[in-house]
């Protein structure tokens, strides 16, 4: 039994155990995350003088390659999808990990100096880095995702020019408001989510590496080299609260729930206004579906 | 999710003959003819109540506010003007609301810019976020796609 772990251990792992224990079949999405932190991770330990300039720059250069290596193995041909993802998993039943996985692949491609990289390292650290590079990646893409809706809300707003709707508080017309207004409603809420997102993520982006398990590394790390290298504002500063916090994670769940309300909110004033009472709306063709048994039927989706 | 949302957005068309029907029926107009009278003095709680009635005196007779007599209007208050119905048009109704955030025509257009002039905002700082990353991160690794 080969594990990162197994040196003091004699007896074998439960199969039952060892099949429920690993986390490579989720944690593999943190695969790209997983290369750039060790990369990282690679570079500080090399000022360290665990690794010479030369066993860097393959250190470095085998990394860039796992990927591509773990794709091919797996048959993959357009890149890093779910399924391929899910074919690398199925592929590498002795991985137990993303960690794991992706030194297992690393020694594939440069041999022996793989085993160096985990010097100085721990994977508590790497998973609290890992997670945080996923999150700050999901917060640039949401982020990218609501500045969109908004340019496609007042360009919609500045085409309706001085036309007119009845606004409603509790279903019932209350005053006229222009269709401009009621759009840009929705703009104001999307503001507060780049708002929200953004501060989380000027908030989570303190890089954990060099905390270790718990401690702190033990050797004498420049933690600004991982860190800068990852686009981090800087090493964090309690290797307890960094190796054990995900508050990120739950902030960001919660800027994230909150934009679905938004939408949500949008959709059902959309379902209203193109029902036959209101009658407000022409609902676009390339968003609806049908019915099976009503041929007249035109479904908002 | 999200990413359906901008082209969704942008092919909605509003049938908008039968929104400003809408807007322009039902004594919508009730607030700005209440702003109307407190313009002229009448405490709002007294205005509140005389176009109370001058609603209730419309649906008794099948009208619209626009559509009661100057004399009529003269019964419910000797407040009332020629002037009212210039008030309680469908312009005059939006732009009865000219607050910050209100749907005055005016203050429309200026929300317009303020929302405008922030998404150039953010997303030039977006740019900049992925210019850092790029320069940290070396390129080559690849993200898994979102389905």
């Amino acid at each position: 039994m080969s594990k990162m772990w197994s040196g003091r251990f004699r007896e074998p792992l439960d199969p039952a155990f060892e099949e429920w224990q690993r986390s490579f079949p989720f944690d593999v999405r943190l695969l790209p995350q997983e290369v750039a932190a060790s990369k990282a991770h690679a570079r500080a330990i090399a000022a360290a003088g665990i690794l010479t300039e030369a066993e860097l720059v393959k250190m470095l250069d085998g990394l860039d390659r796992v990927i591509p290596f773990a794709l091919e193995e797996a048959g993959a041909v357009s890149g890093l999808t779910p399924g391929a993802a899910a074919a690398i998993v199925a592929l590498h039943p002795e991985a137990e990990d993303i960690h794991h996985f992706v030194e297992l692949t690393l020694t594939k491609v440069i041999g022996d100096l793989a085993l160096k990289l985990h010097t100085g390292r721990s994977r508590n650290e790497q998973i609290a880095t890992d997670m945080r590079l996923f999150v700050r990646d999901a917060i640039d893409e949401t982020l990218a995702g609501t500045v969109a809706w908004r340019e496609a809300l007042v360009d919609q707003a500045q085409a309706a020019g001085e036309a007119v709707m009845p606004s409603y508080t509790h279903l019932q017309r209350a005053e006229p408001v222009l269709i401009a207004h009621w759009l840009l409603a929705y703009v104001a809420m999307l503001e507060r989510d780049f708002s929200r997102l953004s501060d989380c993520r000027a908030r989570l982006n303190l890089c954990p590496l060099g905390s270790g398990a718990i401690a702190g590394a033990t050797l004498k790390l420049d933690r600004t080299i991982a860190a800068e290298a990852l686009g981090f504002d800087g090493p964090t500063t309690n290797s307890m609260d960094a190796t054990s916090d995900r508050d990120f994670a739950i902030e960001f769940t919660q800027a994230v729930a909150t934009i679905g309300l938004h939408i949500s909110r949008f959709a059902e004033e959309l379902t209203l206004h193109s029902t036959a009472e209101f009658g407000f709306l022409d609902l676009p063709e390339r968003y609806s579906t049908g019915s099976s048994a009503m041929p007249q039927k035109k479904t908002p989706i | 999710m999200l990413a359906l949302l901008p082209g969704f957005t942008r092919s909605l068309r509003f049938r908008e003959s039968v929104m400003k029907t809408a807007s322009a029926q039902g004594y919508l107009n009730a607030m700005a003819a209440a702003t109307y009278l407190t313009y002229k003095g009448v405490p709002f709680r007294k205005a509140h109540e005389k176009i109370g009635n001058a609603v209730r005196f419309g649906l008794e007779t099948g009208r619209e506010l626009n559509e009661l007599t100057l004399a009529e209007l003269k019964e419910l208050g000797e407040e009332f003007e020629a002037d009212f119905f210039d008030a309680i048009t469908l312009e005059a109704t939006l732009d009865c609301h000219d607050v910050t955030g209100g749907t005055a025509r005016n203050q429309v257009k200026d929300a317009l810019r303020g929302a405008s002039a922030r998404i150039a905002t953010d997303k030039a700082w977006l740019a900049s976020v992925h210019l850092k990353l790029g320069a940290a991160l070396k390129p080559g690794v690849e993200q898994i796609a979102r389905v």
